[in-house]
């Protein structure tokens, strides 16, 4: 009798699972399907024309990518010394506990709080006004914690064996960070800075306040021009244009979508051949 | 003078303690230059404290403090002038689960002497060929230097560990339960290899298979509960224990 | 001193000197926000959180009454909360204890590449496409309240499940097999003790999910209707804080009242946010012995 009800409670939770994955399936398969059909050379190679009825989507691509490789230009370096830093010369202080707590505490933040400090620190205060370098070093911000966080916790799993065998052939601290300790948990290191770029490109409402513009017909001149994104895109054609742009942003979802599937997708694959390791 | 019968390491009163609590007590002993000495006894009688002490590889424990001197070549290597740095090239240390690392075989190898200066391609080619040889590796990899060092087997790995330690040429060599994770044929193949070494080097091992210690070791310490119960011979202490508790521990009655 | 010295001790200092940016961007984090959301503060009074009107564009009498929007942040949340948490808990549950290493391994890739969709594809898609299913029921709003909390639910699902999983799985397997050997069914092993064992982890994910799903902007923003009054059916449109900053920042004056009434909209989301993390942290502090 005990068994009964084991198989039917394990059969409703199975009917529930499997009717989310369906759900899920259902918004990749509709999202893509329904976008790709308005792939063409043409919208990967132009900027919008005509209200958004005709031409591409190329300045939000180009956009998108600049806001990505700038904001990791900025994120990895000081996300992976703070990582290493907690890690390796914290320990119990004080310090390291501080830093630790204010980590935790920036990842928590809403996005849109972000935005708004990007605001008034970077455009307003620092003078870049709505512009690439605005946004990017905003999302920046928002990256760090989780590479931190990351290469914190991969640095301290290694065991202790290993790190003790390099300080026995007579390496000196940094020595043993950089060309021991941080090429073994490269893979994890990666995983982490490919999610935090996936999360970076697809990031709206920071972008929207501190980087992004609306229409613009080409790549941008400087760093401090403001740039389309792909996301901003997608809202500004929800929200501000008609059914006959309403392609443009089903096509710009599904390129986005499969942007992200394909960093996400690479980013597993990375972790699970670390794990079999 | 003779370079066999030199104390090389001389341990004097030596005391290590964990926070509070006392891991080693007024320990003396002379480790002779070039002979293979051992460090048997039960868990947690020290032997691996005091083998972690010698090249203050218990730095890395917070709560690690000493009383006493471990003299390297006269030199006592607590002393606030000492450069880690250099006496470890002198004194190395494999550890009891093989730890390669993230390279190729080469790059292990050399790993040492890199960074401790050397550029020269042709004298770090030199430099690996001759460590692999004599940790008995060369024939089994000379092929394939370039592959991951993750390739290799356990026991393989091993000898990996002590090349990368002869690289840096030292004169001592620390092993602390090098076989213990290793199958009968790669342990054996260690033990005769550190046959081979003792030529060479002077190696102190800590082991808790006295039957591997009675092998290959000339000298023992037998150790418990942090001090150091005999000391001597091999040979001799097997034959006749001077100390009860060396007795029944030989005997398998305590450990 | 010999280069090797040299180089390490900067590359120390660097490391150090560098960890500090966390410090220093979550202080400027702080100051700056508060710095701009004062003047909206000192000129309004606590009408500015307890006001029920928010009219800001009005030349003559504007109104900066943020209630409507904290009101709708705390309904959304809530309601979302109310799908996510228990589907959460359930996904979890199913593919810790009764999935089968395929269905396991199928379900939780498509899970996790969920998580990396961004919050205004899923915004966009209900718009597209779940927003006009609205009409056929002839709901007069086809932007609401309902239709926010399902495209959350979906969006932070990913998010939910996974650290509930986690939790889950963490706890010793000494624990399960213990209740399973006493003769126990698969459900009550894993609900009566691993959940229990697990339950910091599981308070944890609530928490974290919670922060999550206040902070969002672009879902509510795209299919909540964005009207800002006190919703009273599931089917009204509702306006919440993020969703108000993101669509109104770019329309005001710098330094206006209504500028500054959107920082301190931003200022309520930041201490929020910032309690529930030390919530969260506190917690699994005090239960680390599990």
């Amino acid at each position: 009798m005990k068994l009964k009800k084991d198989l039917v409670i394990s059969n409703i939770f199975r009917i529930v699972s499997y009717f989310i994955f369906t759900i899920v399936l259902m918004i990749f398969v509709l999202t893509i399907g329904n976008g790709i059909s308005y792939f063409s050379f043409d919208f990967f190679t132009k900027a919008p024309m005509d209200g958004m009825t005709a031409g591409g989507i190329l300045p939000a691509i180009l956009g998108s990518l600049s806001v990505l490789a700038l904001s990791l230009l900025f994120s990895i370096p000081i996300g992976m010394f703070t990582g290493i830093y907690l890690a390796e010369y914290g320990g119990r202080s004080a310090m390291a506990q501080l830093i630790m707590t204010a980590i935790t505490s920036l990842a928590g933040v809403p996005s849109v709080v972000f935005g708004l400090f990007g605001l008034s620190l970077f455009c307003i205060t620092f003078g870049f006004r709505t512009s690439l370098i605005a946004g990017s070093l905003t999302l920046s911000i928002m990256t760090l914690p989780v590479i931190a966080s990351t290469v914190n916790e991969a640095l301290k799993a290694i065991p202790r064996t290993v790190r003790e065998s390099a300080y026995a052939l007579g390496a000196k601290k940094t020595e043993v960070i950089f060309k021991v300790l941080i090429p073994y948990a490269r893979s994890r290191i990666l995983t982490a800075i490919l999610i935090g770029g996936g999360r970076v490109i697809g990031e709206t409402a920071p972008i929207l306040l501190t980087g992004a513009i609306f229409f613009s017909t080409a790549l941008p001149n400087s760093i401090m021009d403001p740039v389309m994104t792909l996301p901003s895109h997608i809202y500004y054609i929800s929200m501000a244009y008609g059914e006959n742009a309403q392609w443009m942003a089903k096509g710009t979802s599904a390129f986005l979508m499969i942007f992200v599937l394909i960093i996400y997708g690479i980013a597993f694959k990375v972790r699970r051949k670390m794990n079999e390791r | 003078m003779s370079d066999k019968n030199r104390p090389i390491i001389e341990v004097k009163n030596f005391y290590g303690y964990y926070g509070e609590k006392a891991g080693l007590k007024d320990v003396n002993f002379n480790f002779l230059s070039k002979k293979i000495t051992a460090i048997i006894g039960p868990s947690g009688c020290g032997k691996s404290t005091l083998l972690r002490s010698i090249n203050r590889m218990n730095d890395e424990i917070p709560v690690y403090h000493t009383e006493g001197d471990i003299l390297y070549e006269g030199k006592n290597v607590y002393d606030s002038d000492v450069d880690l740095t250099v006496m470890r090239k002198k004194v190395g240390m494999v550890f009891q689960k093989p730890t390669p690392f993230p390279m190729s075989i080469y790059d292990n190898v050399a790993f040492g002497p890199r960074i401790h200066g050397l550029r020269n391609k042709q004298k770090i080619e030199e430099i690996v060929e001759n460590s692999l040889k004599q940790a008995s590796l060369w024939d089994e990899v000379k092929d394939e230097l370039f592959k991951s060092a993750y390739s290799l087997s356990g026991g393989q790995q091993q000898r990996l560990c002590i090349a990368r330690a002869l690289a840096v040429d030292p004169e001592v060599i620390l092993l602390d339960e090098p076989t213990s994770a290793l199958d009968p044929i790669a342990t054996q193949n260690i033990e005769v290899l550190l046959e081979e070494l003792s030529e060479n080097y002077t190696i102190i091992i800590v082991t808790h298979n006295l039957a591997q210690a009675v092998r290959i070791s000339d000298y023992m310490l037998f150790m418990y509960r942090g001090e150091l119960i005999e000391s001597g011979a091999t040979s001799a202490i097997v034959k006749q224990p001077e100390n009860k508790l060396t007795e029944q521990y030989l005997n398998g009655k305590i450990g | 001193m010999p280069i090797r010295e040299i180089k390490h001790r900067m590359n120390s200092v660097a490391i150090t000197a560098i960890a500090f940016t966390g410090i220093i961007v979550l202080i400027l984090l702080f100051s700056f926000i508060i710095q701009e959301a004062v003047p909206a503060i000192s000129e309004v009074g606590t009408k500015l959180f307890t006001g029920r009107y928010w009219y800001p564009t009005y030349e003559d009498d504007p109104e900066f009454g943020l209630l409507p929007m904290i009101v709708g942040s705390l309904e959304v949340t809530g309601l979302t909360c109310l799908f996510v948490l228990p589907l959460g808990y359930l996904l979890a549950f199913f593919l810790f204890e009764y999935a089968r290493p395929t269905e396991k391994r199928i379900i939780k890739s498509a899970i996790d590449l969920l998580s990396g969709v961004p919050s205004v594809v899923i915004g966009a898609f209900m718009l597209i496409y779940v927003s006009p299913l609205m009409f056929k029921f002839e709901i007069y709003s086809p932007e609401n309240l309902l239709l926010a909390a399902i495209g959350l639910t979906i969006l932070s699902l990913p998010y939910t499940a996974s650290l509930m999983e986690e939790s889950l799985s963490s706890v010793d397997k000494s624990l399960k097999e213990g209740a399973l050997a006493l003769g126990t069914t698969r459900f009550t092993a894993g609900f009566r003790v691993v959940s229990k064992a697990a339950i910091s982890g599981i308070l944890n994910a609530v928490i974290l999910t919670v922060n999550r799903v206040i902070g969002e902007t672009m879902v509510v923003l795209m299919v909540a209707g964005g009207a800002a009054i006190f919703p009273e059916s599931l089917f009204d449109p509702v306006r919440t804080l993020t969703a108000s900053i993101a669509s109104e920042m770019g329309e005001v004056a710098q330094h206006s009242t209504h500028y500054s009434a959107l920082f301190a909209a931003g200022l309520i989301l930041l201490v929020f946010s910032f309690i529930l993390t030390i919530l969260a942290g506190w917690i699994s502090k005090k239960n680390r012995h599990v």
